[in-house]
């Protein structure tokens, strides 16, 4: 270990320092100053965990960014299936109502009928005396 | 350590990269290189076109009651791909919740599953149709009771297998398909105007074949409706996922200018006709004059339209309009008419009537029996005289009666709303006979249909001025709102308005004192004429075959309406004043009360005017509504 805080070189870093470890992230700011006063090879060798730590950590994101995703899009789907279930339950409903009406309407239609008939029927009655009597009263 | 875990670290490069090559290569080969097959495969299991049936549009009379309308009912179908193993099981479940024959359905059954083996080598064994026309209250409780049923099956500790089963069997046994059915409420009536419909074509479940359903099927079709959209593996449809749609468009309403309360009492005065005189047909038309609206239109013997195949195909003819016949002695009032017209004759000229027998150019012509010797042109009519008429269109000269004939619109079809009108038919005026002339005077050598004949009456009842007859009165979209209407229409005036008051008044004898003394109404004038006229078969005049008529108009001063009445070869070989007058009398008698035309005659005491309008509360309003 050869850090020494009195030495120039660990203070103000060389172009090469600046090349490897720009700087950048609050993270990458934190292993520079970790890997102060540190030769190369030992910070490469410090560095690698760090980095499978950084991939394992992507790739989680990138993860649950998919299950997000794909859970985002279930829930819409089970939302829009809900939906279509609703649309389908109101136009069945639309329907039955329709069917109802309509036989309601025949049904109304039957009735009238049936009034007419007997209207008929009492109108039949009614004539045939009126022009009895008006056959009776003619000069 | 460093170098393994760099070597690890590539290994797994590597694996990922070729993992993901394959993947890639899978996706090119999916998207890219059998994108087109495989998305025409995904779209004919997605996409789905959904077909709304338009509804059929109502017929009704002019003051809105129903004549015609659609009724929902449901067509029940049998799956036979689970019918095909368990025909015997099924038809035993099945037949007492259909009300069927067991021993029958399986016949049907079997037989089809046989047809289809010979037919489709597939396999496939389709459906058959296992009844008609339920309604939608009766397939609940049998699409429940299949759902309960265990087909023979163990209730619990089902196999897989047998579950599958159980599942398809209740689903598949029978299944419903939404149909629609035509219902005429008031049965037979109206029948030969309202025709009736079929299986449909197009499309459509329903198409008219007769009557006003075939000649107004594009109106009270409507237009279906398209939906493309998209469908989950059960065959919902995805709403959401719907690429077009074409709404409903449900069908017209249309009314016409029928009166069924009319209509009924005309019915009613021609069956009781039919009861007395036994005639192979009778038939009437009620047309208003003013505007040449149909206010009843009936022929009978009638048949049911809800089941036009029970009934000959004979009762299915409108006798009305699409048989022509030779009319007789109604027709001298459109040769008066044309003699008036020109001038030719006066009301009370003399006519020699040769005492019943006339030899015109070798050929004989008699008075059926009666001696007349001078008669007045009115009184020719009145006696309904052929030998007065042949000598009145010899006055008016054979171009001149040609003229008049196809000027009242004889020899061509009226145009009303019916199929299979006749046009009438007379031969051109080049082809007469030299006697030609005083047969066709008293409607011999011609033939016209009823509907000609009270259309030229009430030319005369509406001062010469000859009208479009009109059956159809509106045509109303599905949601009650005016489609369109069909305004009255003058064709031209055939007579001028003071011809057609002399001939009115000369058929007011007829009734006074001549041929149709039965149509006298009491309280009311009446101008008509009578007809009696031999069928022929085209060669020779039929003995005892008769075709009476009475054609006439209330009040004779200001005719409200016309009525012509005709009775097909009736039993007893009577005279049209005997047979059609009374008829004609009893429709005016009821028609004058429903629509509360006021007597226009002297009328005794004030106890008969009350007697006329006796029970008719509406009679206002009634005439009211007609006049709108």
């Amino acid at each position: 270990m050869n850090l020494n805080p009195f030495s120039s070189s660990a203070w103000n870093p060389t172009e090469e320092n600046l090349d490897t470890h720009p700087a950048g992230a609050s993270a990458s700011a934190n292993v520079d100053h970790w890997d102060r006063g540190r030769t190369e090879e030992e910070i490469g060798f410090a560095r690698r965990p760090w980095r499978f730590l950084h991939g394992i950590g992507y790739l989680i994101v990138v993860f649950l960014a998919l299950v997000f995703s794909v859970f985002r899009e279930v829930k819409h789907s089970r939302e829009l299936y809900q939906m279509n279930q609703l649309i389908a339950t109101a136009d069945a409903q639309r329907r039955q109502w329709q069917e109802a009406a309509r036989l309601d309407e025949a049904q109304k239609a039957r009735l009238m009928a049936e009034v007419m008939r007997l209207q008929s029927l009492r109108r039949e009655a009614s004539t045939g005396n009126a022009a009895d009597n008006l056959a009776a009263l003619q000069p | 350590m460093s170098s393994s875990a760099g070597i690890r670290l590539k290994v797994l490069t590597c694996v990922l990269f070729a993992g993901f090559a394959i993947l890639e290569w899978r996706l090119v080969q999916l998207q890219v290189l059998r994108h087109k097959e495989l998305e025409e495969k995904a779209e004919a299991y997605r996409l789905t076109d959904r077909v709304e049936q338009a509804w059929r549009g109502e017929i009704r009379d002019r003051n809105g009651m129903q004549l015609a309308l659609t009724v929902p009912v449901k067509n029940v179908y049998a799956d036979l791909v689970v019918w095909t193993n368990h025909v015997d099981l099924l038809a035993h479940i099945v037949a007492p919740l259909l009300g069927l024959d067991q021993t029958e359905l399986s016949r049907r059954v079997r037989q089809k599953l046989n047809s289809n083996n010979a037919s489709s080598p597939d396999g496939d064994p389709g459906v058959l149709l296992l009844k008609r026309s339920v309604t939608p209250p009766e397939w609940p409780p049998i699409h429940e009771a299949l759902a309960r049923e265990t087909f023979g099956l163990p209730t619990n500790h089902l196999t897989s297998r047998q579950r599958t089963l159980l599942k398809e069997l209740r689903r598949w046994t029978l299944f419903a398909e939404d149909d629609q059915q035509r219902y005429y409420p008031n049965g037979q009536s109206l029948a030969a105007v309202l025709g009736f419909v079929g299986n449909g074509a197009d499309g459509h479940l329903l198409q008219g074949r007769w009557g006003l359903e075939a000649s107004l099927n594009q109106w009270l079709a409507g237009q279906n409706g398209v939906c493309a959209s998209s469908q989950d593996a059960a065959g919902n449809e995805l709403a959401f996922c719907r690429t077009r749609e074409v709404l409903v468009g449900d069908g017209a309403h249309a009314i016409l200018t029928i009166d069924l309360t009319l209509q009924e009492i005309v019915e009613h005065a021609l069956a009781k006709a039919m009861a007395r005189y036994g005639p192979s047909s009778a038939s009437c038309v009620v047309v208003r004059p003013s505007t040449g609206e149909i206010l009843a239109l009936a022929c009978l013997p009638a048949f049911s339209p809800q089941q036009p195949g029970c009934s000959p195909p004979a009762t299915w003819r409108n006798h009305v309009i699409s048989d022509r016949y030779e009319v007789g002695s109604v027709f001298k009032v459109i040769t008066l008419a044309a003699a008036l017209e020109q001038g030719a004759v006066k009301l009370n000229q003399p006519m020699y009537c040769e005492n019943g027998a006339w030899i015109y150019k070798k050929l004989a012509l008699h008075d059926d029996g009666h001696r007349y010797g001078i008669l007045t042109v009115r009184e020719c009519l009145a006696k309904s005289s052929n030998i007065g008429f042949a000598k009145i269109a010899l006055v008016v000269g054979t171009n001149q009666l040609y003229a008049a004939i196809t000027n009242f619109g004889f020899a061509r079809a009226t145009g009303v709303r019916l199929p299979y009108e006749t046009p009438g038919f007379i031969r051109p005026v080049t082809n007469w006979t030299p006697t030609s002339i005083t047969r066709v005077a008293i409607g011999q050598e011609f033939s016209v249909s009823q509907l000609q004949l009270a259309m030229a009456y009430a030319a005369i009842a509406n001062d010469g001025r000859l009208m479009q007859p009109l059956l159809v009165r509106e045509l109303d979209h599905a949601d009650g709102s005016v489609w369109g209407r069909y305004q009255p229409r003058v064709l031209r005036a055939v007579v001028r308005p003071e011809t057609a008051r002399q001939v009115r008044e000369a058929m007011r004898d007829v009734v006074e004192y001549g041929t149709g003394k039965e149509a006298a109404l009491p309280g009311y004038t009446i101008a008509g004429k009578t007809g009696t006229a031999q069928k022929s078969d085209g060669h020779r005049y039929l003995p005892g075959r008769l075709y009476c008529s009475f054609v006439g108009m209330v009040p004779a001063e200001k005719p409200g309406l016309v009525i012509a009445v005709a009775v097909d070869e009736p039993a007893n070989s009577e005279y049209g004043g005997v047979v059609a007058a009374p008829v004609f009398r009893e429709i005016a008698e009821q028609a004058v009360l429903r629509y509360g035309i006021p007597p226009d005659k002297a009328i005794a005491s004030p106890l008969d005017r009350r007697a006329l309008v006796r029970g008719q509360p509406n009679a206002h309003h009634d005439l009211m509504a007609m006049a709108r």
